[in-house]
């Protein structure tokens, strides 16, 4: 009995971690400047197109080629934000809604045109090692990588919004934009490279997620509901609450999949994330 | 989090699923709207028209690539001496296809068939690429009475949105397929203790294949294991697993789409449990999906195959082979050969072989031509039945690294058609 719940009680933790790397730029953009960004999970897909072009190109490691794409996406997040998003801030909730929605429509129809309908896969030695820990118990090595990148990457940006000029400017003009200009912060910058930083966690997650699993032009969206699923878990402002609604999401689909059937997978893992936002609409972690 | 913000995450939802939906659609039973029955008559013009509605972009692309490079290339040696004589006219009239791009969505392809007819008053609609094309390009020629020949559509699929006047169908049956898994199982059942695991995709097709292999099985001694069925886009397959190691699960059956078929074979390998035999509908058809699932994964994995190179059949108007056609296409893409190649050109086939036996291009002439065709095609031969189809032949093929390419597929079993050779031995078992 312990047996059969130790895999997917391990797993559910582990591809948790991942759902929070998915989760986490989408989360920021959504705690700083209450945008729902519906092209995250394509933009994370686009960065795992850009390593797998590093890596014909280069022939390096999967993870090498961030050095390349972290700063690629960086730009691409500054560019979507200064030349799209921001003209439209001002006119309400929709529009910037609307534009990433586009955003998210040509993404994927570009990625068509240029690299065909055809299955692709950031082909990596360790997306089938598993560690044994008895016979009946694994740990897959990909996962643990994504988790501990997952950890990782939500206590070195909880330091940065803490500790650093930038992620206080960032702080400031999220919770007050008048006030953050009167004190010489030009928010529209600061957006900019919010929007930036976003989209380095978008490269982490679509070249860990391109290590995973394989991926298609059309893919993101399902990386979206999965960004979704975590952040109305976790909370829409909160790092911490990324991580920990990455891992109940995760949890509740394996052990559902465990108790219920295969077939409820994924409805237990939304059935959780209806519940959440019945009691704690706000989410788990979320500041008031 | 205030009410503003709840709206605008609401409406993020809302769109998000939207965009999901997007290709998910399976099939459309014809919007019922108004329904006059009628196309304005047919234009002069100079040429015939096929209407060629095709998945080029969305999720099942994979199906609609290589159109209209199949479809042009074989049009122009058709059109070399002046078209095909339509004795009404008196005269020959070169025949012009007009591919437009369905997204994958059914939806969206009832549409464009729609605008075919009305606007660009096609002659003749030829359809291909899975029901969610086949199905409401085939409701839409039915309502405004359009011959049209249906290609690459499971036949119990298809049969669902029938009966059919207009629309004719050649592809196999899941039937057939049950009897390809079975039988290729049936042949190292000996060496296995006949406990199936299923891996089956929570939609119509993995529904109608886990019905068709249950029913063939039971009476064979075999035991099938059933976890549940598996809704798309699941990410792990750990319950399955679990499942399938307890039962003690030797052969592994399935029915999913390719990208959840990756997830799960390399969890199977990340879990340390691999079966003696794995043989999976619809998701290891392109080489580029097996290519995808990384590493040494692909070996011994069986499937169906609908058509190869190896298949002897040729073509009625070039006399081109299987072997030519898919060499052509690597040649002109640098790319290895699909299945799908042979349908887009057994489609342009029949319906020069109908034009030229109806001599007119009355609607109803033509679908007459069509119901008394009787044609050996790219994909074998074509006949259809009272019930408007005509079954083309399936075997089992088993993925192993080839020459030429990463990964080849062989053709392992053929009892049902012995006249398409066997290119391999069935390697057993993959887990060694």
């Amino acid at each position: 009995m312990v047996q059969d719940f130790a895999q997917p009680i391990l797993n559910g933790i582990l591809l948790g971690g991942l759902y929070a790397v998915v989760g986490i730029g989408m989360a920021m953009i959504f705690g700083i400047m209450r945008i729902t960004n519906l092209a995250h999970g394509d933009l994370m897909v686009l960065a795992s197109y850009l390593s797998l072009v590093i890596i014909s190109g280069l022939g390096i490691n999967p993870f090498v080629t961030l050095v390349i794409a972290i700063p690629v996406m960086f730009f691409v997040g500054l560019i979507v934000q200064s030349a799209l998003i921001n003209r439209v801030l001002k006119k309400g909730n929709e529009p910037p809604l609307l534009v990433t929605f586009g955003l998210s429509i040509i993404i994927q129809n570009a990625l068509l045109l240029i690299f065909t309908p055809d299955a692709k896969m950031l082909m990596n030695s360790l997306s089938t090692k598993s560690i044994f820990l008895t016979n009946y118990l694994s740990v897959p090595v990909i996962y643990l990588v994504d988790f501990i990148i997952a950890v990782a990457l939500i206590l070195v940006f909880n330091q940065f919004y803490q500790k650093t000029y930038l992620g206080r400017a960032i702080r400031a003009a999220s919770d007050d934009e008048g006030a953050a200009e009167l004190v010489g912060i030009n928010t529209r910058r600061i957006y900019g490279i919010a929007m930036g930083i976003a989209m380095v966690t978008a490269a982490i997650a679509g070249v860990l997620v391109g290590m995973t699993f394989t991926f298609y032009p059309f893919t993101g969206t399902q990386y979206l509901i999965i960004a979704f699923g975590v952040i109305v878990i976790g909370g829409l402002n909160s790092l911490l609450g990324v991580l920990v609604g990455g891992v109940i999401l995760g949890l509740a689909q394996l052990i559902g999949a465990e108790f219920v059937g295969t077939g409820y997978q994924l409805l237990v893992g939304y059935i959780i994330l209806l519940l959440v936002l019945v009691v704690r609409p706000q989410g788990i972690f979320a500041k008031n | 989090m205030g009410i503003k913000a709840k709206m605008v995450v609401l409406l993020g939802l809302v769109l998000s699923c939207l965009l999901l939906l997007w290709g998910c659609g399976t099939q459309n039973k014809g919007s019922g709207a108004s329904n006059s029955g009628q196309t304005s008559a047919r234009p002069e013009r100079d040429y015939i028209l096929i209407g060629r509605p095709n998945p080029t972009t969305g999720p099942i692309a994979g199906f609609g690539e290589g159109s209209p490079w199949v479809e042009e290339r074989l049009l122009e040696e058709v059109n070399k001496d002046g078209g095909i004589y339509i004795q009404e006219l008196g005269k020959k009239l070169p025949v012009k296809i007009k591919v437009v791009d369905t997204e994958s969505d059914p939806t969206k392809a009832a549409e464009v068939a729609t605008k075919l007819i009305l606007e660009d008053k096609v002659d003749l609609m030829l359809v291909m690429h899975t029901p969610a094309t086949v199905n409401p390009v085939s409701a839409i020629a039915e309502r405004y009475q359009v011959p049209c020949i249906a290609l690459d559509a499971p036949v119990e699929a298809w049969l669902t949105g029938g009966p059919y006047q207009w629309s004719y169908l050649a592809f196999w049956t899941t039937d057939a397929v049950a009897d390809v898994f079975v039988g290729m199982w049936d042949e190292i059942a000996g060496d296995t203790n006949k406990i199936i695991g299923g891996l089956w995709a929570n939609d119509a097709d993995g529904k109608t294949f886990s019905e068709s292999v249950a029913k063939k099985i039971s009476a064979k001694g075999y035991k099938m294991v059933d976890p549940g069925k598996i809704p798309a886009n699941t990410k792990d397959f750990t319950a399955s697993i679990n499942k399938f190691r307890q039962e003690n699960v030797e052969i592994l059956a399935g029915n999913m789409v390719a990208p959840d078929f990756a997830t799960a074979w390399r969890q199977f390998h990340q879990q340390g449990f691999i079966p003696k035999m794995a043989t999976i509908g619809r998701a290891i058809l392109f080489p580029t999906d097996v290519a995808a699932l990384g590493g040494d994964l692909p070996m011994g994995l069986t499937t169906e195959v609908w058509w190869s190179p190896y298949h002897p059949f040729k073509s009625s108007i070039t006399g081109e082979t299987a072997q030519e056609l898919c060499d052509a296409w690597t040649q002109a893409t640098g790319k290895q050969w699909t299945a799908p190649l042979g349908f887009k050109h057994a489609g342009i086939e029949i319906a020069v072989d109908v034009l030229k036996r109806a001599q007119s291009l009355d609607k109803n002439k033509i679908r007459e031509a069509i119901a008394q065709t009787k044609l050996d095609t790219m994909v074998g031969p074509i006949k259809y039945n009272e019930k408007h189809y005509a079954e083309t032949p399936v075997v089992g093929g088993q993925w192993v690294k080839g020459e030429k390419w990463p990964w080849e597929l062989k053709i392992v079993y053929n009892k049902e058609h012995p006249e398409i050779p066997k290119t391999g031995e069935l390697l057993f078992p993959i887990n060694k």
